[in-house]
């Protein structure tokens, strides 16, 4: 008799587990096809519209291209930006983390954190912020002209010079996150053996730690590279009033130029270009990275010696609190300015300053009202669908180990890893017309930019709790399972709190770009479907100086919050 | 070539002393092993001979030339020792194929191209890695690597020899014909070498003299002979081989001799330990006896020393007995092949004894 129980019961948990795992089957393949919806669908739509011209196919999309004096133009000016600012940015950042990882410089808590900084600030913000610095009547030309009694500008920042000083700006954490972990773990044997066989402090560096970082360093700048090809906020708010232009800007004026013939198909061929520059990219990043990925971290934690400054310390702190303030307290301090400003070009007395602005955004502005609960509508929205989605692709791949799963972190990665206004455009063509069989059109919709949220941030949800997943051992499980628990419980009381940390940490992930996206919200957006980036964007346009940096305030101080919380919340795992 | 003298070494981090009042004087052509437990700051000393870390007190020197004296405020950086060193993970650069290592530490030699690849084939060789030129690290063995780092450690003929713990990533096997080779080696070359280990065995079979630390401070200095058969302390006795203590005291001293009662409860039991004329011992001191000084026999009913065995167990090249002698636990390694019964009583055989202060 007690064995016929037993034997039952375990039948019955078997079919738990069983239950569960058909369950995730049925979710994947519902996933699957939403994926084919919201990625493979629009993607083939993008490819097939650039080979439609005059509604039969053709290559002369590409032929106009090819043939056009202005492809080339926008072509070398997107080469020129991206690599100038790549390689500043690289520079910059491994000199940041090579003076953090490895010299005695005073201070480095604070330079952790406010080094960092740039990298939460929405590029389009900091490009317009730099615009109150440094356009032709921005406050540092203007103390310029009054300082050298000139009626010259010092620099007008519009431009090529413009864009790649700006993206420097706003890129350089990413190779100062990158080289850092490197630089730090590195096994300091390796420099040391350099020491002991005669090279001096200079020469080993020169001939040890920097080749040994190269694959990192050169890895970062690709990335930087890539970055900087697919940024369209920077170039359209410093490049557009002197008419420089870049692919993703021009991508953009094509689409909006309705009366040009096929201008939507001619834009997604320029989009393919740019799809196929970042492709190759990509793929020299992975050459460079796994090719001579050197194994220099030892497994022993030991710590390498610190360099000392000695008296260039002072030269090495005034380098890092000029970046502090080029990229962080400067343009701040100028939106804030501006934002309080009654009108630009008054001089800063207290009469002229006034919440005028702010109160303006919450009277007079509607669309900004609604900016920003759609912003927070679609960011939470989306990221909540995208912690559903991840935690389902997760288990698939991870857990079960399915056969298609490497397809299924393609399709993944593949939103995020072309340009924004190319995903964007790949939307509209694919959803401009209503769906079949229901006869909805999504166009013109809130709809519309939550597909394109979700299936460009799906990665960061999917990276997260995947991690989090192979974090998770079976054995632990097995343990559980050992103990007495049934799969179920298992799951719930092992699996779940051991990956909660990081469920959290993939919605933050998606829920910040999210709020303040630009790109596709610019292309996706319609009246009444605002986003706070494309308000923020359109005020600019406009010349609503004041109300676009009180705009841009509140948005900055939304990111700042968000990150204070999200760092509460992942118990300091993200956020500061 | 050359001598090196420690003197009244110290290194504090914060205030905590990890290495003290060390004193050591390494002859021309010496191979000098630190031995002792992990954390008792072996590589704390070798990395101050190397010059990575700065003494908080005393002074080292080379051939009677200071390199290191906090008290004169002298540092020579590594990089000006002309010493070589091979490091625990060999650190072999791995953006530098075979060659490239090893003729590294030449470019601040002023060799000339046919000079320096004659050297490198020649210090190839003597690693036996003839032909091994353009091989990159990640296509080599462990001990493979670990020859690159020596020859790489020796091209420029250094005038010191310095290794941490340099076997201890390769396995067993390996890491005994290292041992050869690392002193055939080190013997054509004639070269002064500090070897850094926490491996007795390494350090007794490899080591004209042995330095044996504990917690930062030297317990004893010695040849391996030296410091197995005449320990200084209970604590170079009990970490170098295995030892037994029994409780004692002494009945007599003459000027080289001492007579001592063993404290076994019996108050029978005598022995005559040899000791150093000068050394002072208090009343209660202790014997060290070897496991395979000791003897087993069967009792025959007689007085003599008398002990009970309490485990046995046979491993071929000898018997492994555990023995109770008053309060104290021997243990005994014999190659009597009498078959005893647990709890029996024993007569035991003292041989060797070493007197210490308790
Ligand atoms: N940089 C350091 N700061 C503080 N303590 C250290 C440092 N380096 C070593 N120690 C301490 O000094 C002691 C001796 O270390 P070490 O010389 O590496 O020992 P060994 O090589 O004998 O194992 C250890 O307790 C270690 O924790
Ligand atoms: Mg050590």
């Amino acid at each position: 008799m007690a064995s016929l129980t037993s034997k039952s019961k375990l039948k019955f948990r078997n079919s738990a587990q069983t239950y569960f795992k058909w369950g995730v089957y049925g979710a994947g393949l519902i996933i699957f096809i939403l994926l084919l919806f919201v990625v493979i669908y629009p993607s083939y739509t993008l490819v097939k519209n650039s080979f439609i011209a005059d509604d039969h196919a053709s290559f002369n999309n590409y032929i106009a291209l090819f043939t056009s004096q202005t492809t080339f133009i926008v072509f070398r000016n997107t080469f020129i930006v991206a690599f100038w600012g790549a390689i500043g940015a690289t520079a910059i950042g491994v000199l940041i983390a090579w003076l953090l990882a490895r010299t005695d410089i005073p201070f480095k808590k604070f330079w952790r954190t406010a080094l960092i900084i740039p990298y939460l600030i929405p590029p389009f913000i900091g490009a317009i912020a730099w615009v109150y610095l440094l356009g032709p009547v921005g406050y540092i030309n203007k103390i310029w002209m009054a300082v050298a009694n000139t009626f010259d500008p010092l620099w007008v920042i519009y431009g090529r010079g413009g864009i790649i000083f700006v993206m420097i700006l706003y890129s350089y954490p990413i190779a100062y996150m990158v080289t850092l972990g490197p630089l730090a773990q590195m096994n300091p044997a390796l420099e040391e053996a350099g020491q002991i066989s005669g090279a001096g402090t200079l020469r080993t560096l020169r001939d040890i730690t920097l080749p040994l970082m190269l694959p990192s360093i050169g890895g970062s700048a690709l990335l930087i590279f890539m970055s900087m090809m697919a940024n369209f906020g920077i170039p359209a708010v410093i490049g557009f009033p002197k008419r420089y232009f870049v692919m993703t800007t021009q991508i953009f004026l094509t689409i909006l130029n309705f009366d040009r013939a096929n201008n939507l198909q001619i834009a997604a061929a320029l989009s393919m270009l740019l799809v196929f520059l970042a492709i190759i990219t990509m793929q020299l990043q992975r050459w460079v990275q796994r090719g001579k990925s050197f194994a220099i971290i030892s497994g022993k934690s030991s710590q390498p010696q610190l360099i000392q400054l000695k008296n260039k310390k002072y030269v090495a702190v005034v380098f890092l609190g000029l970046l502090v303030l080029l990229t962080v307290a400067l343009p701040v301090l100028s939106i804030l300015a501006t934002s309080l400003l009654k009108a630009l070009g008054l001089p800063f007395t207290f009469d002229n300053l006034s919440f005028v602005h702010y109160q303006r955004i919450f009277t007079e502005l509607p669309k900004a009202q609604r900016a920003i609960k759609n912003s927070f509508l679609l960011a939470t929205g989306s990221a909540t669908a995208i912690v559903f989605i991840a935690l389902i692709i997760s288990y698939l791949v991870v857990k079960l180990k399915v056969k298609w799963g490497m397809f299924l972190e393609a399709l993944v990665i593949l939103p995020y890893a072309v340009p924004g206004i190319v995903v964007a455009l790949a939307m509209i063509l694919a959803f401009v017309k209503p769906l079949p069989l229901v006869n909805i059109s999504l166009y013109n919709t809130i709809w519309i930019i939550a597909i394109a949220y979700i299936a460009r941030f799906l990665t960061f949800g999917v990276r997260s709790i995947s991690a989090a997943f192979e974090q998770v051992h079976g054995s632990l499980e097995d343990a559980a399972r050992i103990s007495g628990a049934d799969f179920v419980s298992s799951f719930k009381d092992i699996v779940i709190p051991l990956i909660k940390s990081n469920i959290f940490a993939g919605w933050f992930l998606a829920f910040s770009p999210a709020l303040t996206e630009l790109t596709l919200s610019m292309l996706l957006f319609s009246v009444g479907n605002e986003t706070l980036g494309t308000v923020v964007f359109g005020l600019h346009q406009e010349g609503k100086v004041g109300m676009t940096a009180a705009l841009s305030l509140i948005v900055m101080i939304f990111v700042v919050l968000l990150n204070i919380l999200t760092n509460k919340i992942t118990k300091g795992k993200l956020g500061f | 070539m050359a001598g090196l003298k420690l003197i009244n070494l110290q290194k504090k981090f914060g205030n905590n002393a990890v290495v003290d009042k060390l004193n050591v004087d390494i002859k021309d052509g010496e191979f000098v092993t630190f031995l002792g437990p992990s954390g008792c700051g072996k590589t704390t000393t070798l990395r101050m001979v190397a010059g990575f870390i700065k003494p908080t007190k005393g002074s080292i020197s080379i051939d009677g030339k200071i390199i290191s004296s906090y008290e004169d405020n002298t540092f020579l950086p590594p990089d000006k020792r002309d010493m070589g060193m091979v490091f625990q993970t060999y650190a072999v650069w791995p953006h530098m194929n075979v060659f490239k290592n090893i003729a590294y530490p030449l470019k601040f030699k002023k060799y000339s191209k046919k000079e320096t690849k004659e050297r490198v084939s020649v210090t190839l060789s003597l690693v036996k890695l003839e032909g091994f030129e353009d091989r990159f690290p990640h296509q080599m063995s462990g001990g493979q690597q670990q020859r690159v780092a020596l020859a790489r450690a020796v091209v420029m003929e250094p005038s010191v020899l310095l290794l941490d713990e340099p076997l201890s990533n390769l396995d067993a096997k390996l890491r005994e014909s290292m041992r050869y080779e690392i002193v055939e080696l080190q013997q054509r070359l004639a070269i002064t070498v500090v070897y850094v280990t926490h491996d007795q065995i390494e350090a007794m079979s490899m080591s004209d003299r042995v330095v044996v630390m504990d917690q930062g401070i030297v317990q004893q200095i010695g040849s391996p002979q030296n410091v197995y058969q005449n320990p200084s302390n209970k604590f170079v006795a009990n970490f170098i081989g295995m030892a037994n203590f029994i409780p004692c005291e002494i009945v007599n001293r003459e000027k080289s001799v001492v007579r001592v009662k063993l404290n076994d409860g019996s108050g029978k039991n005598f022995l005559t330990v040899p000791v150093i004329n000068e050394k002072d011992y208090s009343n209660n001191v202790t014997v060290v006896i070897r496991p395979e000084d000791i003897d087993v026999l069967p009792s025959d009913g007689q007085e003599g020393t008398i002990g009970t065995l309490v485990r046995q167990t046979y491993i071929g090249d000898r018997n492994d007995c555990t023995i109770q002698f008053g309060d104290v636990l021997l243990r005994v390694h014999t190659q009597n092949k009498f078959t005893l019964n647990i709890g029996e009583e024993v007569k035991l055989v003292l041989s060797n004894p070493v007197l210490l202060n308790t």
